[in-house]
């Protein structure tokens, strides 16, 4: 037994990602929707060994669904999102639509995991930002440590014109 | 030419500007870090932020300075981030002993290089951060938030 999992933006970079690590972590999936919009309906894309065709976002019904990742931009994710979360499924959004809502949690799982019950609030969890995702999973033990008072990053990002592996959310 | 995809020519060179300026002379990606960063590990701690864009294909570099309240030895801070969940450290101190965006290309880990005292300050550290954008900077966070979800709050089927 697991999980009705839906992934929105299945077919754009992140989504497709999300597809292939929910199959290599063999997280326990019972079903599986791939959603997109109207434009790229149709579409086929891969869940480990399966062949999943893309379902209509616009007119989906996330009822009985338990867990939607969703990997599109902010103006769709403010459509859609709460519709699912209304609907009664758990929205993880990757947009930076939510990150800086007091009542929705930020989570990096090995810093504030405890923080995931308040998704309660209004069944929506937020994803950070690629850089600092990877920064305060190397500072949270150090913090731990010795207390940090003060940091000064300085980061390298990939260039947008690559189309094939650079979101900036 | 002229470029067309950013202000400046990106291709032997470096961009130090993403996303929007804000009034403060910071922009948008770096307001972002220093907002999350006191959401997610602890509001107390104080974050300053330069963005660069640079010419790789994936992949997030940071050159990471840290103060911390109490002293921290370089070699204790290597032995504490060996244990941490979801870091590799990769650190010889020699020619290639470290890791370079192109070689995190698919991994799960976030890479630590490059640690070492900055005694410029009492209680400094300093280190390299490299990590694959699109696995733990997005989908890969994105399934463990959906792993802890499941474990601890939704029930099965």
């Amino acid at each position: 037994m697991g999980y009705k999992v839906v992934v929105v933006g299945a077919t754009g970079n992140v989504g497709h990602e999300m597809l292939n690590i929910l199959a290599e972590r063999e997280f326990p999936v019972d079903e599986i929707a791939a959603l997109a919009s109207r434009k790229s309906l149709g579409t086929e894309v891969s869940f480990g060994e399966k062949t999943l065709k893309t379902q209509d976002l616009d007119t989906f019904d996330f009822t009985g669904w338990d867990i939607a990742l969703f990997a599109i931009g902010s103006d769709a994710t403010k459509i859609y999102a709460p519709k699912a979360a209304s609907q009664g499924c758990v929205v993880i959004d990757n947009s930076s639509l939510y990150r800086y809502d007091p009542e929705i949690p930020l989570i990096v799982p090995e810093v504030n995991a405890d923080d995931v019950v308040r998704y309660k609030n209004k069944n929506i969890i937020a994803n950070p930002n690629c850089s600092t995702a990877q920064m305060v999973v190397a500072l949270k033990p150090l913090h731990d440590r010795a207390k940090i008072k003060r940091v000064s990053p300085v980061r390298k990002w990939p260039p947008r014109s690559i189309p094939s592996r650079s979101p900036s959310t | 030419m002229a470029p067309k995809v950013y202000p400046k020519q990106i291709a032997f060179n470096v961009i130090p500007h993403i996303d929007v300026f804000l009034d403060s002379g910071d922009t948008k990606e770096e307001w972002k870090m220093v907002t999350e960063t006191k959401k997610i590990l602890d509001k107390s701690i104080k974050v300053t932020a330069t963005c660069v864009r640079v010419p790789v294909f994936v992949g997030h570099s940071e050159s990471i300075n840290v103060e911390f309240e109490e002293f921290l030895d370089w070699e204790e801070a290597t032995d504490i981030l060996r244990e941490a969940p979801g870091i590799m450290v990769v650190d010889k101190r020699e020619a290639g002993g470290y890791v370079t965006p192109i070689e995190c290309v698919g991994d799960y880990a976030t890479f630590i290089s490059r640690i070492r005292q900055d005694v410029t300050v009492e209680n400094g550290i300093n280190f390299w951060c490299v990590s694959d954008n699109l696995r733990k900077g997005a989908a890969l966070n994105a399934v463990q938030i959906a792993e802890v979800l499941g474990q601890r709050c939704l029930k099965k089927g």
